[in-house]
C-alpha cells in the first residue's frame, strides 16, 4: 500500500521534473523540443499541470509569509531599538506618526483651524480635504460663527436697511433670529465677496449690414463686464472687449483715471441679497439692480440682473434692454487686498 | 511663598508665584489657598497630573520670561487670533511637532491662553499657503478618503475660499 503511494510520488515526480525541463526550453524558445517534453510527461502523469501549478502556488504563499514575517520582526526590532539608529529601512520612512492627531484633541484643532480660517481661506480648505478627521472638524458650528464675524459686520447696508431689519454689526445679536445656528444664517444671509472680481461674459451674435452683399455677414460679439465691491461702499466696474487676463491683474479703484470707461458708484445689499448701485450725473441717477445667488454648491457665487436704469430730474424712470446680459461669477483673486474701513466690535 | 510644581512624573518645579500664576488654572488654586504673601517659608506643591517634567518646564520657562507681560484681557476674538506671533514666542516655539503639540496641550489645560493662542499660530503658520498634499507631507497625515470622496469635500467646502 504505501509502496504503491511512493511509487505513484515518485512518477509524479518525474512528470513534474519533465514539465519544467519543457517550461525552460519553451521559455527560451525551443518550442518543439518543449512539446515533446511535455508530452512524455503527461503520458506519464496526466494530471501534471494542475498539479504543478498547485506546487507553485503553495510555494509562492509560503515565501510571502516569511518575507512578511522577516519584516515584521524587522520593525519590531527597529522599534525596539527605538532613538538611535532608527532609519536604515527605506521602507521605515511609512511610518512616522502624525503627532498632530495623536496629541491634539478636536477642540484644539478647532481653535488652529479658526486662525486659518482668519490668516488664509485657502488653506483652511486645503487643510479639510486632508483626511476625515480634520474634514470633521474642519466646518464646526465655531467655525460657522468666525466665518459669520468676518463676513459680516463687512457688509454695506443703508440706514433705511438697518432700521428697517434691526441690522446690527455684532453678530451674537444677528444670529438670533436663525436660532444661534450660524450655518443657517451663513447659507440664507447673501454677502459679497471682496477678495476677487465678478465677471460677466457677454456673447451675441451680430447680423452685419445685408446691402452690399449676398449673404449676410455675421459677427459673433463678445465682451466682459468686470464689478468689483469694496467694504467702504463703492463699487468699480468696466465694460471691455478686453479678457480677464489683462483686466483682473490692473482692476483696482485705484487705477479709475487709467482704465479707460471703468465707473466708479456706490453700493450696498439689501438683507434678501438685492445689490443696488447707484451713479448720479448732471442730469441723471443710473440705477443697477443685481441679486446675489448661490452657484451649486459655492455660496453667494452668482450676481443675476434684476434691472437696469435711469431717474431723470423729474424722477420719471426708464429701463435699459438687459435681454443680452449674463449673470456675473465670481472669480476669487490672491492678490487682492482688501481694507476694512470700520473696526469691528 | 514659593510653589512648587509636580509634574505627572513626578518632577518639583520651584518658581516664584507670579511666574505659577500665569497660569489661570494654578492662580485660582492659590486664591482659594487666601493670599499670605508676607509669608516667606510657606511652600506649596501643586501636583499637574497631565503634563510631563520636559514640557512642564518649557512651559514654566515661557511663563518667567512672561511674568511681567500685560496681555490683553479677552479682547475681540477678530484682533487677537489675527495678530501674529511675538518674535520671542516665535524662537521659544521653534521646536519638534511632539514637543510643540504637548506644549499647546499643556497651555490649554493649565489655562494659559496666551501661550495657547502662540502655539495655535504657530501650527496654522506652518498650514498656510500650501496645498492638501504638502499639508499631508508635513504633518505626516494618512490620507484615508477615495479620490472620489475627496473630490467631493473639496467641491463642497471650496465657497470658504473666497469672501
Amino acid at each position: 500500500m504505501t509502496k504503491e503511494i511512493n511509487d505513484e510520488l515518485a512518477v509524479q515526480d518525474k512528470a513534474i521534473n519533465l514539465y519544467k525541463q519543457g517550461e525552460q526550453k519553451e521559455l527560451t524558445g525551443l518550442m518543439r523540443d518543449a512539446i515533446i517534453l511535455y508530452r512524455s510527461a503527461i503520458k506519464l502523469y496526466p494530471g501534471v499541470e494542475k498539479l504543478y501549478r498547485k506546487q507553485l502556488s503553495e510555494q509562492y504563499a509560503k515565501e510571502k509569509e516569511e518575507s512578511t514575517v522577516d519584516q515584521l520582526t524587522r520593525m519590531k526590532l527597529s522599534s525596539e531599538s527605538d532613538a538611535d539608529a532608527e532609519v536604515e529601512d527605506d521602507n521605515a520612512t511609512a511610518v512616522d506618526p502624525c503627532w498632530l492627531l495623536e496629541i491634539l484633541p478636536d477642540d484644539i484643532l478647532i481653535e488652529i483651524i479658526t486662525i486659518l480660517a482668519y490668516i488664509d481661506p485657502r488653506a483652511h480648505v486645503s487643510f479639510s480635504t486632508t483626511c476625515q478627521r480634520i474634514s470633521r472638524v474642519s466646518f464646526d458650528p465655531i467655525i460657522y460663527k468666525h466665518l459669520c464675524k468676518q463676513i459680516y459686520p463687512h457688509q454695506v447696508y443703508s440706514q433705511v436697511t438697518r432700521d428697517l431689519n434691526n441690522i446690527s454689526d455684532d453678530q451674537e445679536e444677528m444670529v438670533k433670529s436663525w436660532d444661534f445656528n450660524w450655518k443657517e444664517m451663513l447659507h440664507d444671509r447673501p454677502f459679497v465677496k471682496y477678495h476677487g472680481v465678478y465677471i460677466s461674459k457677454v456673447s451675441y451674435i451680430s447680423e452685419g449690414e445685408r446691402e452690399y452683399t449676398f449673404y449676410a455677414p455675421v459677427k459673433l460679439v463678445t465682451y466682459f463686464r468686470y464689478l468689483r465691491f469694496y467694504p467702504d461702499g463703492t463699487a468699480f466696474k468696466l465694460t471691455t472687449t478686453d479678457e480677464p487676463a489683462i483686466i483682473v491683474p490692473i482692476f483696482h479703484k485705484e487705477n479709475h483715471e487709467s482704465i479707460k470707461n471703468s465707473l466708479l458708484t456706490k453700493w450696498h445689499i439689501e438683507m434678501d441679497g438685492q445689490v443696488i448701485m447707484t451713479r448720479k450725473t448732471s442730469d441723471f441717477e443710473f440705477v443697477e439692480e443685481l441679486k446675489v445667488v448661490h452657484l451649486g454648491d459655492r455660496k453667494y457665487h452668482r450676481l443675476l440682473w434684476v434691472n437696469s436704469g435711469t431717474i431723470d430730474k423729474d424722477g420719471e424712470r426708464s429701463y435699459f434692454n438687459m435681454k443680452k446680459e449674463k449673470p456675473f461669477n465670481f472669480s476669487g483673486v490672491k492678490r487682492y487686498e482688501v481694507h476694512y474701513g470700520r473696526t469691528v466690535a | 511663598m514659593s510653589i512648587s510644581i509636580i509634574s505627572s512624573d513626578g518632577e518639583p518645579f520651584k518658581v516664584e508665584r507670579k511666574v505659577a500664576e500665569r497660569s489661570v488654572l494654578i492662580k485660582n488654586m492659590l486664591g482659594d489657598l487666601g493670599n499670605d504673601d508676607d509669608d516667606d517659608d510657606e511652600s506649596f506643591e501643586v501636583p499637574i497630573p497631565n503634563v510631563r517634567g520636559s514640557v512642564l518646564q518649557k512651559i514654566l520657562e515661557w511663563c518667567e520670561h512672561h511674568k511681567d507681560t500685560a496681555f490683553p484681557d479677552d479682547e475681540d476674538d477678530d484682533s487677537r487670533k489675527s495678530a501674529p506671533v511675538e518674535e520671542w514666542d516665535r524662537e521659544f516655539l521653534r521646536v519638534d511637532q511632539e514637543m510643540l503639540y504637548e506644549i499647546i496641550l499643556g497651555a490649554n489645560y493649565l489655562n494659559i491662553r496666551p501661550l495657547l493662542d502662540a502655539g495655535c499660530k504657530v501650527v496654522a503658520e506652518m498650514i498656510r499657503g500650501k496645498t492638501p498634499e504638502e499639508i499631508r507631507r508635513t504633518f505626516n497625515i494618512v490620507n484615508d478618503f477615495s479620490p472620489e470622496e475627496e473630490a467631493a469635500i473639496k467641491r463642497e467646502n471650496e465657497w470658504a475660499e473666497d469672501r
